[in-house]
């Protein structure tokens, strides 16, 4: 298999603090896995550490098979693409060429016909090939977060690691991005996203995988992990899952509304443990 | 006060010396005199062989060594000067300016295409002799190190004579320099008090040195019998003004630069310096001014430059030398006038007063003269009155010359020096 | 005027963008260059007509180069006391002005250069090659050996001047090379380094650098407080073509290959974690980029004392004009930056004849406007 990441049972912290607890998950191409948690649980530190960016205190990270640290950077560019929270350019480059960046680990010498042709595409998919010659710095959030997208794409390799890439979005352009994900696991990619929409999580993920505190409390199928008991456990809301109107998945929905109270998580949420056991060496289950 | 205490000390040592040193005028003749030979090949202050092929265009990159070549009669050949030859004070009006001895470049040097460039050890950046010497200009280096204390002057008029090629007047500038210093020496000789004196150096508000050992003005202190308190707090060199070394130093005298009170705004700025105002100095008004170049060019005028000096800080000094004054000399009237140690110089008219300035007195244009004063007037001007007023009045001819002004201050040979200067131009 | 600037300036960089004007925007500058350096050797306070500045030029190239040229100038004509000569003037041409004009040019490339590598591997637009410490190191270096008064020329008992320079000049490279290790070390924590605070320990270095020149000038006398003022100030009055050949292979590998890095540069505008996702090791990248800058920053003040606002202002100049690809940034840098300096020499040597003024001054008093200009104008441009 070309295109298959599996973190061993990494720990990381930083002096005393603990940002991530002997975590442990494996993706495959063709799938994609949906990181959520509440805020400081550890994800974007997770996903860091499977793009490599931050090298675990013990455990480690293999990619095909390999420790991520065995892989020179523009191999590892070739792999996997990684699109960040916020990307700022510190220099006036145009949307094209900030987009046209992630052919980088392709080019030999100078950009070809086809090189375009593929940073025109992405910019295309992702609905901001109009703003190709606008100043990257002076667009909105959201467009910003496109044109680092059809960056990401334009890198067109088999591992894709997203950090909530639908926060600066709206509605149609998160569920746009969450389709061009399910595209891209089509033909065999393997995407792990952090996402904080638990209902997109639900509507496009094949697992999701919920970490609470640096540990990954629940992994699996939307199904398996978005119940209403592991989600007050773990974000210490009330919530009812109902079953999705047309699709074949959960739907989450919030009873926080005035006159309910919000309790504070359980510490530790034990109770989920259990399930994370059994579940962690399950494979998964495809959606559709 | 000041100004006029320092005048009138100035007048009365210019006077005295002048006669000393023309009644022995050096030769103004040149190479065909004795002179050797050209091309010469002399070995100069940094070891280097020069050979110079002709001395028929000369440039200088410091005053001191201007004031020699000027000296020994080659000033027409000088096509190039520094800005700090500023004596004999009319070169910079008729020379073209080549830079600063401290902050020199190789192109305005080369621009005047001299045959021979002279400099001193202290000429910066010394890169750009190398420069010139790429330019096939021999560069003659004079010594000016601070070993040779308060003979430093006779060094450079011996290696600036043999590069002129012209040993024996430099011989006999060196003796009259050697002998000036060696008068004032033996005028101090006996003083009883030795007096605490500071050089103060200024140039605005950015840098304010005082200066101690291995430094001309601690040669010259010495020879005056004074105590150089910089030298005595422990400064080497030169180091920064403050309150702290001011005090602790507490100089009877202040010794200065005219250039550095003019850079200061003034005497009473120099006296808001930090410390001076508090030491001895600056409350008695002994701070004394000088020209830059006189006082410490330690070139041909430092005996005079270290007479000066002993006359300002010894009030009570005795001469024990041979004076020239007082002199009789019978004037265009027929009167014979006593002149006796005259303190200030005063002339009638403009015209006069130039020519008595370019033989070398400090002198003013005839108003309210203190007393004492030497007065100079013209025949048709009101001699009479200020005669019978109780002034001594030496009066010349309406039309008088260089020869006869030059007699009636006693210095006929000053006189025709500056007659061979006028008529090389 | 500034709101038209800015319209003017999105045009040009649109245009810009295409390769073929590229190539011609890089023909124009070096046209200008080679003009400038023309300009330059025949102007001075020597005055030489123009077709013998010209005659003599060529004919010191043919002779280097073995070629059978001959201008016709007479070169043996006697040197008459006072009167400007060939013989003279050729060879003021040939070994004062030129070594000059080239170190100039030399020294302006390379702190163009250094200083557009330093912006884009640091991710900010205000490195400059004095920031990291290579030039207030380069000078604390020089003034040291100044103070101790350490002379090459007394190992070989020599006492010619140019040792005394020389063995400056090395205490200046050597410095600024281990100032610059000591700023990154300190910069380096947990196996990277922090832009941030790297051009904070670098400031503070240059702020204990001119505490420490501060201090030598208040405690060295006056021949030596000479030597330091050209150090701190800058200037080509000194230069041989000895020094030239030793500048030479330093900027030339600057020049080589950081171009070759252009496309990594670009990429570090997204910052050093997404470098590194597109294929960037940004540490090794950084450290090459220091390593030259440094270098070449280092031998040139060694040779030329500080002179600032170039490495800072020519890189923000050429992406006024051509954006910030560093592709034709890099090599655009290298022609303005040698232009600008051999300009600023020339003013520097003629405004104040017989005088000059340290080059330094003039970079800064010409400098410091533009920057504040192009600041302005780039703030307007975002709107």
């Amino acid at each position: 298999m070309v295109n298959h990441l599996d973190a061993q049972h990494l720990h990381y912290h930083i002096g005393k603090a603990t940002l991530v607890r002997d975590i442990s998950l494996q993706v495959n191409g063709g799938e994609i896995l949906a990181i959520v948690g509440p805020n400081g649980a550890g994800k974007t530190t997770l996903l860091k550490l499977l793009a490599g960016d931050l090298y675990p205190q013990s455990g480690q990270v293999l990619l095909n098979g390999q420790p991520l640290h065995h892989h020179k950077p523009l191999e590892l560019a070739r792999q996997r693409a990684v699109m960040p929270q916020q990307a700022s350019v510190s220099l006036d480059f145009t949307a094209y060429e900030v987009a046209l960046m992630g052919r980088h680990p392709h080019i030999r010498g100078s950009e070809t016909r086809e090189d375009h042709r593929i940073v025109e595409e992405a910019l295309h998919r992702t609905e901001v090939l109009h703003l190709r010659e606008q100043l990257y710095a002076t667009l909105s959030g959201g467009e910003k977060a496109r044109v680092t997208l059809a960056r990401v794409l334009a890198q067109q390799t088999p591992i894709l690691l997203l950090d909530e890439p639908t926060s600066t979005l709206d509605l149609r352009h998160q569920h746009m991005t969450m389709q061009i994900m399910r595209e891209r696991a089509k033909t065999g990619v393997a995407v792990v996203a952090v996402l904080h929409d638990l209902n997109l999580a639900a509507m496009y993920a094949d697992r999701v995988g919920m970490i609470h505190s640096g540990r990954l409390e629940f992994i699996g199928t939307p199904d398996e992990v978005l119940t209403a008991a592991n989600i007050h456990a773990v974000f210490g809301l009330a919530v009812e899952v109902l079953s999705h109107p047309t699709h074949q998945c959960p739907l989450i929905v919030p009873l926080a509304t005035n006159g309910h109270v919000i309790t504070p998580p359980e510490t530790g949420a034990s109770a989920g443990r259990k399930v994370l056991a059994d579940q962690r060496v399950t494979s998964a289950p495809h959606l559709g | 006060m000041i100004r006029q205490l320092k005048l009138r000390h100035w007048s009365l040592m210019v006077m005295a010396l002048s006669l000393l040193v023309f009644t022995n005028p050096p030769h103004h003749s040149q190479a065909q005199d004795g002179g050797t030979a050209f091309p010469i090949t002399i070995t100069d202050a940094t070891g280097n062989e020069v050979t110079i092929e002709s001395i028929d265009a000369i440039a200088s990159g410091s005053g001191d060594v201007t004031e020699i070549i000027a000296a020994l009669g080659f000033e027409d050949k000088l096509v190039g000067i520094d800005i700090s030859s500023t004596y004999p004070e009319d070169l910079l009006d008729r020379i073209p300016e080549i830079g600063f001895a401290r902050r020199l470049a190789v192109e305005p040097i080369a621009a005047v295409n001299p045959t021979v460039f002279f400099c001193t050890e202290t000429c910066s950046p010394a890169s750009v002799f190398d420069q010139l010497r790429a330019l096939n200009i021999p560069v003659v280096i004079i010594p000016d190190d601070s070993e040779s204390g308060i003979d430093l002057p006779l060094n450079k008029i011996t290696m600036v004579a043999a590069a002129l090629g012209v040993p024996q007047q430099g011989e006999a500038l060196r003796t009259q320099v050697a002998r000036e210093i060696e008068w004032a020496k033996t005028a101090v000789a006996n003083v009883t008090e030795e007096p605490t004196i500071l050089f103060l150096y200024v140039r605005g508000r950015t840098l304010q040195l005082v200066s101690g050992t291995n430094t001309p003005a601690y040669d010259l202190i010495n020879t005056v019998r004074g105590i150089d308190v910089g030298a005595a707090a422990g400064v080497v060199g030169y180091m920064p003004l403050s309150a702290e070394v001011m005090l602790n130093a507490y100089p009877e005298y202040i010794v200065m630069f005219q250039g550095s009170v003019d850079s200061a705004g003034g005497l009473d700025k120099v006296k808001e310096l930090p410390g001076v105002g508090d030491t001895p100095a600056a409350q008695n008004d002994h701070i004394l001014v000088f020209d830059d170049q006189f006082i410490l060019g330690m070139s041909t005028r430092t005996g005079l430059a270290a007479l000066a000096l002993a006359a300002q800080v010894h009030p009570t000094m005795t001469w024990e030398m041979d004076m020239p004054y007082p002199y009789r000399y019978t004037d265009t009237t027929g009167a014979e006038v006593l002149v006796a140690t005259p303190v200030e110089i005063y002339a009638t008219d403009e015209t006069l007063l130039g020519t008595v300035q370019e033989l070398g007195f400090p002198a003013e244009i005839l108003d309210t003269p203190v007393e004492g004063s030497l007065i100079v007037a013209t025949q048709s001007a009101d001699w009479a009155s200020w005669r019978e007023a109780g002034y001594t009045v030496v009066v010349v001819n309406d039309t008088a010359d260089i020869a006869e002004i030059a007699a009636a201050l006693g210095v006929p040979g000053r006189g025709e020096a500056l007659i061979a200067r006028k008529a090389a131009n | 005027m500034i709101g038209k600037l800015a319209v003017w300036q999105a045009t040009t960089q649109r245009y810009t963008r295409l390769f073929p004007v590229r190539i011609v925007f890089l023909l124009v500058l070096l046209m200008i260059l080679v003009f400038i350096s023309l300009s330059a050797v025949s102007t001075g306070a020597v005055r030489i007509q123009r077709d013998v500045v010209f005659k003599v030029s060529v004919d010191a190239i043919a002779e280097k180069l073995h070629l059978d040229y001959d201008s016709g100038l007479d070169y043996t004509a006697r040197c008459l006391p006072g009167q400007s000569c060939i013989q003279r003037d050729a060879a003021l041409i040939r070994e004062i002005r030129w070594p000059r004009v080239i170190m100039a040019g030399l020294v302006g490339a390379s702190l163009a250069i250094a200083g557009t590598a330093l912006q884009g591997a640091l991710r900010n637009p205000l490195a400059d090659p004095g920031l990291i410490g290579a030039s207030s190191g380069a000078a604390v270096g020089a003034v040291t050996a100044i103070l101790l008064g350490v002379n090459i020329g007394d190992v070989l008992h020599s006492d010619a001047p140019a040792l005394a320079r020389l063995t400056q000049s090395l205490f200046a490279f050597t410095a600024a090379l281990i100032t610059t290790f000591g700023v990154f070390r300190l910069a380096r924590w947990q196996g990277r380094t922090d832009s941030t605070s790297l051009l904070l320990i670098g400031l503070a270095i240059n702020t204990m650098a001119s505490a420490f020149i501060g201090l030598a000038t208040f405690i060295s006398d006056i021949r030596e407080v000479n030597d330091i003022v050209f150090w701190t100030l800058g200037s080509f009055a000194e230069i041989f073509w000895r020094d030239v050949y030793v500048v030479v292979p330093f900027t030339v590998l600057s020049v080589v290959i950081l171009p070759f890095l252009a496309r990594q540069l670009n990429l570090m505008t997204l910052g050093e974690a997404e470098a590194q996702h597109l294929g960037v090791n940004a540490e090794r990248l950084r450290m090459i980029c220091v390593a030259l800058a440094a270098m070449t920053v280092g031998v040139s003040v060694a040779f030329a004392g500080i002179i600032g606002f170039v490495g800072l202002v020519v890189p923000h100049l050429i992406r006024f004009f051509t954006g910030p690809d560093h592709r034709i940034v890099l090599p655009a840098s290298v022609l303005t930056g040698a232009i600008l300096m051999i300009a600023a020499d020339l003013w520097a040597r003629t405004v104040a004849i017989p005088t000059e003024v340290p080059v330094g001054i003039v970079t800064a008093l010409f400098g410091g406007p533009v920057f504040l200009v192009l600041i302005i104008l780039s703030r307007r441009g975002r709107g």
